[in-house]
């Protein structure tokens, strides 16, 4: 019987395309293949790897990479003349599942954004920073009181590395910064004939202002990186841990020596950065613009009263609580090894240079609206 | 006769963020004996190590040592028992800044009221115990690896303590220093009858000294008993980690 319509059959041959690859195989090799195989609509594909003797991961990550580009556009293909181990890692690097990890859920505050991480970081380190000044200022308090509870040759040695080892940088930056402060002062009140006023201006600066500002911030330079690096290394060494399994307090040990050290030798160091400061300002007055020394010093003398050094002084103490608080809140929460230590370190001068800068700017308002601003007793 | 059990976890889990560590593990450990603490790199096994000693806070479950339950109490409560557990840490956590002796005498200094003569007279035994005769006023820069780890045994000793633990006590030593410390902890164990809780990945060490042990991978424990006990394990995890050992002992 026959339909009238004839049964067309066509035979379509797939032919597969044949790819060499390169014994320098490249990311760039496998990128003009598939413009190749794109431009001339080919379907099936034989990656021919027999003139390849060594198979670098390298290789293999860009073979597989080529291959992955292949199933994306659903191009059939098939691998010969490579050995059995490249292929296991060619399959690994092609088919592997992400790493299985045992999860659970957790009743924990949602992180909406990054913004709300950031906050909720802040807040967890201003609560375990305040929780830290409790400890150090109990043990401070009543350290003494216990039997161990304070250790005295080692704050004295903590003094000594703080303060006395301080004093020739202190030295040469506040000399410097009188010598500065009296040059600039001379160049404007000369204009005036007021030269004499050198010393009012270069006493008052230093003794409210530069003095202990300069000592706070060579302080936190000095002191709070050497005490964030060194706790941060015993963290890293195991040391706390050795500490807590004993049952010896950390702050007690180790962080109230270091905490009663800065709280001594910053307001120190500050008053020997005043009088450096002020012999700076002296010397160029003196030496270079011929004002009698003992006018120089009376006018100083007029100038400061002992209010100018008590707020000098009362900033600097607040210096020591931001230093040392900052260094050993970070020192003690440092992970991460070396590295850990680096940016541990980092963090603790850069905090403490912005809380310093934000205290001294506190008490300035705070004492202009008290009425104890900076005046000139002309 | 029934040893008294010295260590009691049931049921612990923990995890880091959502990274479970440690999934459902118990086990107890009986007074003068080795206990070892078995897993590859990363398995959780320092991190179960932190919460015998009191330093890390289960998420679930319990710990009990000495008939004392640590994870509901706090530092005061935990002081007592502290000063009857020894720790010696992976590379000693000797305090850099102290001599030999003072890093000994320090927790003898702390809880103690004995005489400065008594505390010598003690850190100096305790140093030769441990071969350290000749150190004591050297600082911990100044000892090899194996003389470290020896002066962290002569510290946690020094109170005379009822448990000690060891945190991978053999790693970075050669394997004559190794067995010279696994010698040493057996000595102790046997003169002072204490027990020993030794964590590691050793298993060379672990035949020569441990009376039991357990296995943690995947966060769980897979095997447990005596070494012999675990080679016959069907695990085919517990199985590798022995073929993998004797493989590399081989080589060696």
């Amino acid at each position: 019987m026959s339909s009238g319509k004839k049964l067309k059959i066509e035979f379509k041959m797939v032919q597969q395309h044949i790819i060499h690859i390169s014994p320098e195989f490249s990311l760039l090799e496998g990128e003009s293949h598939f413009k190749r195989i794109r431009s001339e609509k080919i379907s099936n594909v034989l990656i021919d790897c027999s003139a390849v003797s060594i198979w670098p991961s390298s290789a293999c990550a860009f073979l597989a990479d080529f291959i992955k580009r292949l199933n994306h556009r659903n191009i059939k293909w098939s691998l010969n003349s490579i050995p059995e181990d490249t292929l296991k890692t060619i399959n690994f690097m092609l088919y592997r599942k992400p790493a299985a990890t045992h999860l659970i859920k957790k009743d924990e505050i949602p992180v909406v954004d990054d913004t709300l991480s950031w906050v909720v970081t802040s807040w967890h380190n201003i609560v375990s920073t305040v929780k830290l000044l409790e400890d150090i200022t109990f043990w401070t308090l009543l350290g003494p009181f216990f039997k161990h509870g304070f250790r005295y040759s080692r704050t004295l040695f903590e003094i000594s590395e703080r303060g006395m080892r301080s004093l020739g940088i202190v030295a040469l930056v506040a000399g410097i910064m009188g010598l500065i402060l009296a040059i600039q002062a001379a160049a404007q009140l000369q204009n005036f004939g007021a030269t004499i006023y050198i010393a009012n201006l270069v006493g008052m600066a230093i003794v409210r202002e530069l003095g202990p500002l300069l000592a706070a911030l060579l302080t936190a330079g000095r002191s709070g990186s050497a005490i964030t690096a060194e706790l941060g290394s015993m963290v890293a060494s195991e040391e706390m841990d050795a500490l807590r399994a004993m049952g010896v307090s950390v702050t007690k040990y180790i962080v109230v020596p270091k905490f009663v050290a800065l709280f001594v030798a910053l307001p120190c160091l500050t008053i020997f950065a005043d009088v450096i400061g002020i012999t700076g300002g002296y010397l160029f007055s003196t030496i270079q613009l011929g004002i009698p020394s003992s006018h120089y010093i009376d006018q100083t003398i007029q100038a400061i009263s002992a209010n100018d050094v008590m707020i000098g002084l009362i900033k600097s103490i607040a210096d020591a609580i931001i230093i040392a608080s900052i260094a050993v809140h970070q020192g003690l929460n440092t992970s991460g090894g070396a590295e850990g230590i680096g940016r541990s370190t980092t963090k603790s001068v850069v905090h403490s240079i912005i809380f310093i800068a934000i205290a001294h700017l506190f008490f300035t308002i705070l004492f202009y609206f008290t009425g104890h601003t900076l005046k000139f007793n002309v | 006769m029934n040893k008294k059990t010295v260590i009691e976890v049931k049921n612990l889990i923990t995890s880091y963020d959502d990274n479970v560590v440690l999934d459902n593990i118990s086990f107890s450990t009986h007074e003068e004996e080795i206990f070892a603490v078995l897993g590859g790199s990363g398995c959780g096994k320092t991190t179960l190590l932190k919460h015998l000693l009191g330093l890390l806070r289960p998420d679930a479950g319990s710990i009990s040592i000495l008939d004392f339950d640590i994870t509901k109490a706090n530092d005061d409560e935990m002081q007592p028992l502290r000063e009857q557990i020894g720790m010696v840490f992976q590379g000693g956590a000797l305090f850099n800044s102290m001599t030999l002796a003072e890093n000994v005498s320090l927790p003898l200094e702390e809880y103690t009221d004995y005489s400065t003569r008594v505390i010598r007279d003690i850190v100096d035994w305790k140093l030769h115990l441990v071969g350290l005769d000749h150190a004591r006023d050297y600082l911990p820069a100044e000892l090899s690896g194996g003389m470290k780890k020896r002066a962290a045994i002569a510290r946690a000793m020094v109170m005379d303590p009822k448990l000690l633990f060891f945190d991978e006590h053999t790693t970075g030593l050669d394997p004559i220093m190794a067995a010279e410390l696994d010698r040493i902890i057996v000595r102790l164990r046997d003169e002072l009858n204490i027990t020993v809780v030794v964590v590691t990945h050793d298993l060379t060490s672990i035949r020569r000294i441990s009376d039991r042990a357990i296995m943690i991978a995947d966060a769980k424990i897979i095997a447990s008993g005596t070494i012999k006990e675990m080679e016959q394990s069907g695990d085919s995890r517990v199985i590798n980690f022995f073929m993998q050992h004797d493989k590399e002992e081989q080589l060696i």
